[in-house]
């Protein structure tokens, strides 16, 4: 499973938002995830990939987005831990 | 000034979750008091309350309801209701809020929102405090602020229908809705806003609120009743025959024969098995009354000037005409009876009426030992020889006590009673109190031909004291 269907498929159940609106480049605005919400699942993200997103937060626009900035905290994880 | 109407109410209430229902099962004197199913409701003395039925979350949108403690969704829920029934705004059937009517952007500008609530979030912010202090959680729901604070539900609301004119979120305890009505009441009859959308809504029933209202020693329990009538809290056990019966023992009554006398003594059997049922722990106005049992719910109503309602072609359900609001100024929970009567005569006096002209009372009545002769002193003393002839309806029996609701729900249940003329019963009133000697429509309810204008009281702690009067339609 990729990160990004992962994503995909937290964001359904948290927000019960329909797959077919999930596409990698929906933008949050449009799917209703506010900043407060965004900030919500950020912190289930970090409890599920164990990371610490509040240490360097890029900002996230689309689904895809979120993806890509948990691909690259957890290659800097990686990183550290190597 | 203007004239003020009601043209819509919403209700989610342990009775029902419309103003049709919740007045039907009061009119039945069938109880919303329900045994508590979590765990630690073991703990409690007891262990019942008024708990909202049905689902209240399938209308708001899991992405909304998220960052909302459950009083926002109560709080929602019957907001929409009334100003659906009140034919104003425009549908909005789909988007990420759910289908509801909401204000055009003109008329959003000229509608105001008087909201209320007694603790606000609560089962938020036991969840936020028991996942730092129990499940020592790192940290918090970054929601947590927004679903806890006081004016969260006015904030909803009014993001949900479009509100844009001032907006109040009031809190005075068991007399807050009751507040926010009387100052939505002014708003409009004084032309500061056209419209006004008035209510409270509390969601309460957690452990740690519960148990701090049980330490209180105000909720009610049964076995614990008497006939006293001072001091306070309320545990003071008191002899049996302090407890005078309100009917005759079943045998006597069946055996006279008559059909009413069989009635009486069916009715009279049952009470008897009643008596002992712990949702029946509520007893207004009765000997062995020991407090009142916790409700959660929502109460709603449009006020609107009366020539624009008229103008618009809206049904009009009836009218407010009068506020009273007084302070006692004497102690944080202790009712005064001073206070209370002065609440009632400002009532009277800016609705322009004589005491004599009241049809129907809904009391405060919440079923404690002080609070219930308080009340009763008070009426005596504002409306005097007339005092023993109003119908006195105290809900609280059937629905629990509502703290930031009470005051709209029960405003409503005055409001339908004048509609339907016919005053709800005071449920469990088997036993009657020499020190409570007034007309309280005890078990089942009665018709009112006549009645046109009653009033609704509600008594806060903090010494708060909140009357309505609400005139019924002309035919």
């Amino acid at each position: 499973m990729t990160t990004l269907s992962t994503v995909q498929e937290m964001l359904a159940a948290e927000f019960d938002l329909a797959a077919e609106r999930l596409q990698p480049d929906a933008k949050l605005v449009d799917l209703g995830v506010d900043s407060l919400a965004t900030i919500e699942f950020m912190f289930k993200l970090e409890e599920r990939f164990g990371l610490d997103l509040n240490s360097d937060p890029a900002p996230v626009d689309t689904v895809a987005d979120i993806a890509s900035e948990v691909d690259r905290l957890l290659a800097a994880k990686a990183a550290t831990a190597a | 000034m203007k004239r003020v109407v009601i043209t819509g109410t919403g209700v989610i209430s342990p009775l029902g979750n419309d103003p049709e229902r919740f007045f039907d099962a009061l009119i039945h004197a069938r109880s919303g008091l329900r045994r508590m199913t979590p765990s630690w409701a073991d703990a409690l003395a007891t262990p019942y309350a008024g708990i909202v039925q049905g689902d209240v979350e399938s209308a708001i949108p899991k992405i909304r309801r998220n960052s909302m403690d459950r009083v926002t969704l109560l709080a929602l829920l019957a907001a929409r209701q009334a100003v659906s029934q009140a034919g104003l705004g425009r549908a909005r059937a789909s988007g990420d809020a759910g289908a509801r009517t909401v204000f055009d952007d003109a008329a959003a500008e000229q509608t105001g929102l008087y909201w209320s609530t007694g603790m606000g979030g609560a089962h938020a912010l036991e969840a936020a405090y028991h996942e730092l202090l129990i499940a020592h959680a790192a940290r918090l729901r970054p929601a947590t602020i927004v679903m806890v604070m006081n004016n969260a539900a006015t904030g909803q609301i009014a993001i949900d229908l479009n509100i844009r004119g001032p907006s109040y979120t009031y809190s005075s305890a068991c007399s807050s809705s009751a507040v926010a009505i009387g100052e939505a009441f002014r708003a409009v009859r004084f032309g500061l806003v056209k419209t006004a959308i008035a209510g409270g809504a509390e969601a309460l029933l957690s452990e740690g609120v519960m148990k701090a209202w049980e330490s209180l020693g105000t909720l009610a329990r049964i076995g614990r009743g008497g006939a006293a009538h001072t001091g306070h809290p309320a545990q003071h056990a008191q002899p049996p025959h302090a407890v005078q019966p309100a009917r005759p023992a079943p045998a006597a009554l069946a055996a006279s024969g008559s059909p009413a006398a069989l009635a009486a003594a069916a009715i009279a059997a049952m009470a008897g098995e009643s008596e002992s049922d712990p949702a029946t722990a509520c007893r207004p106005f009765a000997a062995d009354r020991s407090g009142f049992l916790l409700g959660e719910g929502a109460a709603a109503l449009v006020l609107e000037e009366r020539e624009a309602a008229l103008a618009r072609g809206a049904t009009i359900l009836g009218e407010i005409t009068g506020f009273g609001n007084t302070t006692d100024a004497g102690h944080i929970t202790q009712p005064d009876a001073g206070g209370q009567a002065r609440a009632m005569r400002l009532a009277l006096a800016e609705a322009g009426l004589a005491p004599e002209q009241i049809d129907h009372i809904n009391a405060h009545g919440t079923g404690t030992k002080v609070g219930d002769v308080s009340e009763t002193q008070a009426i005596h003393a504002v409306f005097g020889s007339h005092a023993p002839r109003i119908p006195i309806s105290a809900t609280k029996a059937l629905h629990g006590h509502l703290m930031g609701a009470a005051g709209a729900l029960e405003c409503i249940a005055a409001l339908l009673a004048l509609r339907e003329r016919r005053a709800p019963p005071t449920a469990h009133l088997w036993h009657t109190d020499a020190a409570c000697d007034l007309d309280y429509v005890p078990l089942t309810s009665r018709a009112l031909p006549a009645a046109q204008i009653a009033m609704s009281n509600s008594f806060g702690f903090g010494g708060n004291n909140a009357v309505l009067v609400v005139q019924r339609q002309a035919d």
